[in-house]
C-alpha cells in the first residue's frame, strides 16, 4: 500500500473583500515528517522575496512581512513535527483570524513505491507554486535604489543629507581637487555614496569602477571621509570568473553593497 | 529604543501656510470597543498607552475618537502598509525575540505586572528574521487595570493586593532580570503625579466614573510601591537563563 503525504497549499489574501488567494507555498506532512516549501525558496532555504514582491502593489511594499511569515511556519513545522494531529487545528485558525496567510484545504496524494515523500513534496511545490521571475530581466534598478534609499532614511529630510554633491579640496600649495558622488551624509563622521548599475561591456564597467576608486581614495586622503564611510552602491557583485577585471579595483571599496532584493540589504545606518 | 514608524494611507493637499507647511494625510488603526468581555476597554487602552509612552515602554500608539455611539479607541497600524505580521506563538521565536530585543522584553514584562495584564499572549508583533527591521510592539490593553477580573472593584483590589496577577507571560523564562530590575525601579520611581494623570480623564469615558478613575489611579500607586517585592519573588524563576516557558 503507498504511503500518504497530505498536504495543504500556503495562500496569501491580498485583498479579503475579494478574497483572491495566491498560493505561496506548501505544507505536506506523513509519516517522514513535515515539509514546507514556498515561493522563492532558494538551495539553502533562504527566500527570495523578489517574486513575492510582484503579486501586488501591497507585496511591493512590504515584502520583508512574508520573511517572517515563513519563519512563523517553519516553525511551527518544529513544533508539530511529533504531533501532526495538532497541526490542523493551528493551520485552520489562520482563516479564522483574518490571518493575511492561510492554510487551503487539505489534499492527499499517494507516494509512489520507489520515491521518497521528499521527491512528492519538491513535485507538488513545482506543481502549485509558480515558478519564480527571472530576477535579471525584471530587476529595476532605479527602483531598487530609491528603495535602498528609503529604507536607510537617505532622504532630503535627513539631517546633513545631499544629493549630487561636489566637493573640492583645496591643497596647500596644489591646484584644487574635485570630486563628484551621487549622495553625502555631511555629519560626524561624513559619508559619501556613489552609484554604479553593473551593464554594459567590461571595459565600460572598469572605466566607472575605477572613476569610484579614485573618487573615494580622494575623499580619504584628503580627511573628508574614512574609509569606512566610502560606500558603493550597485545591483550585483559581478562573477568573478566573468568580469575579473572589475573585482579587483573593487575590493579595494570596503563597503559594496548589493540593492537588488528586499532580503539582501541590511540597514546601514 | 528606535521610534516605531506608522503606516500612512494616503497623503492629501499640503499647506501653504506656516514655516513647516504641513501635510494632510489620513493613517490607518484598528477600532477598540467597550463590549461584554471588555467593558471599560476603551479607557483601558487610552490608560495603558499613557502609562507606556510616559514609562517609554513600546506599545502601539492610540487616540481615543469619537463614533455615534460614544468613544473608540483608534490604535495605529504599525509599519506595513497591509499585511499583518504573525502572532509570537512559536518557543523558537520567543527566544529570538528576547535574544533580539533584550531591553523591550524586560520593559514589557514590567509594565505587564503592574498593569495587571494577563492577556500578553499572541499580542505582541515583533520582527523576527529582517535584519534591516526593528519591530517590538505591545498591542491590546483591553483585559488589564479594571478588567482583570469580572469587575471593577475585584480588579482593584487584587491591583492593590500585591498579588502577582500576571501567572503567564510570554517572556517568562525569558527575560534578562536584570534589565528588569532597570524597569521595575523606573516605574516604582516614577512621579506618583504622572501616574495620577495617565488615569484622570477630567470627565466621564463611557462607563468609567471620574470616581472610578481616581480609584484606579490610587490603586496603581499603591501598586507602583510593591512592583520591586513583587519582581523579585519570581525574579530567579524568570530569567533568560532557564529558556523556557515558566507558569506560576
Amino acid at each position: 500500500m503507498p504511503a500518504k503525504l497530505h498536504f495543504r497549499q500556503i495562500q496569501y489574501i491580498d485583498d479579503f473583500i475579494k478574497d483572491e488567494r495566491r498560493n505561496v507555498g506548501v505544507i505536506a506532512y506523513g509519516d517522514e515528517g513535515i515539509f514546507l516549501r514556498f515561493l522563492g525558496q532558494q538551495l539553502d532555504d533562504s527566500i527570495d522575496l523578489s517574486s513575492f514582491s510582484k503579486i501586488s502593489k501591497l507585496t511591493k511594499n512590504n515584502a520583508w512581512v512574508f520573511s517572517e511569515w515563513v519563519y512563523w511556519f517553519r516553525c511551527l513545522a518544529e513544533e508539530y513535527k511529533d504531533n501532526q494531529q495538532e497541526l490542523r487545528p493551528v493551520l485552520d485558525k489562520l482563516l479564522d483570524d483574518g490571518s493575511p496567510f492561510v492554510a487551503g484545504n487539505e489534499s492527499v496524494i499517494d507516494i509512489p513505491e520507489h520515491e521518497t515523500a521528499l521527491n512528492a513534496v519538491n513535485w507538488l511545490s513545482d506543481y502549485l507554486l509558480p515558478k519564480a521571475l527571472n530576477k535579471q530581466e525584471d530587476f529595476d534598478f532605479e527602483e531598487a535604489l530609491n528603495k535602498f534609499l528609503q529604507r536607510n532614511e537617505l532622504i532630503p529630510q535627513r539631517r546633513g543629507f545631499e544629493k549630487k554633491l561636489e566637493i573640492e579640496f583645496t591643497p596647500q600649495g596644489s591646484s584644487p581637487i574635485k570630486i563628484a558622488v551621487d549622495y553625502a551624509v555631511i555629519d560626524e563622521p561624513n559619508s559619501i555614496f556613489k552609484v554604479l548599475e553593473i551593464k554594459g561591456s567590461e571595459k565600460q564597467m572598469l572605466k566607472k569602477v575605477n572613476d569610484i576608486v579614485s573618487t573615494f581614495e580622494r575623499a580619504v586622503e584628503h580627511g573628508f571621509v574614512t574609509r569606512d564611510n566610502c560606500f558603493l552602491l550597485t545591483n550585483k557583485l559581478p562573477k568573478p570568473e566573468l568580469m575579473e577585471t572589475v573585482t579587483t579595483p573593487l575590493k579595494r571599496i570596503y563597503k559594496v553593497i548589493d540593492i537588488s532584493g528586499d532580503s539582501t540589504t541590511s540597514a546601514i545606518y | 529604543m528606535p521610534p516605531t514608524p506608522y503606516t500612512l494611507n494616503r497623503i492629501l493637499k499640503r499647506s501653504t501656510r506656516g514655516i513647516t507647511k504641513v501635510s494632510l494625510c489620513t493613517m490607518s488603526a484598528y477600532l477598540k470597543f467597550d463590549c461584554d468581555e471588555s467593558p471599560y476597554c476603551v479607557y483601558n487602552e487610552q490608560v495603558a498607552c499613557q502609562l507606556a509612552q510616559t514609562l517609554h515602554v513600546p506599545t502601539a500608539i492610540g487616540v481615543v475618537t469619537i463614533m455615534p455611539d460614544g468613544q473608540a479607541f483608534a490604535s495605529l497600524k504599525v509599519w506595513s502598509t497591509g499585511i499583518d505580521m504573525p502572532n509570537l506563538t512559536h518557543r523558537a521565536a520567543i527566544i529570538e525575540v528576547a535574544k533580539r530585543y533584550p531591553e523591550e522584553v524586560a520593559a514589557l514584562v514590567a509594565f505587564d505586572v503592574f498593569i495587571g495584564n494577563n492577556d500578553r499572549e499572541q499580542n505582541v508583533k515583533a520582527c523576527v528574521v529582517s535584519d534591516h527591521i526593528h519591530l517590538f510592539l505591545a498591542i491590546d490593553h483591553s483585559h488589564c487595570l479594571l478588567t482583570i477580573d469580572d469587575r471593577a472593584e475585584l480588579s482593584l483590589d487584587r491591583l492593590k493586593s500585591g498579588e502577582l496577577i500576571v501567572r503567564t507571560h510570554p517572556f517568562y523564562g525569558f527575560v534578562d532580570t536584570k534589565l528588569l530590575v532597570n524597569w521595575v525601579n523606573r516605574i516604582a520611581k516614577l512621579d506618583e503625579q504622572y501616574i495620577e494623570e495617565c488615569c484622570l480623564m477630567g470627565q466621564p469615558l463611557k462607563a468609567v466614573t471620574k470616581g472610578l478613575q481616581k480609584d484606579l489611579a490610587k490603586a496603581l500607586l499603591i501598586r507602583q510601591k510593591m512592583l520591586p517585592q513583587i519582581i523579585d519573588k519570581i525574579k530567579k524563576d524568570i530569567d533568560i537563563k532557564y529558556a523556557c516557558k515558566i507558569t506560576f
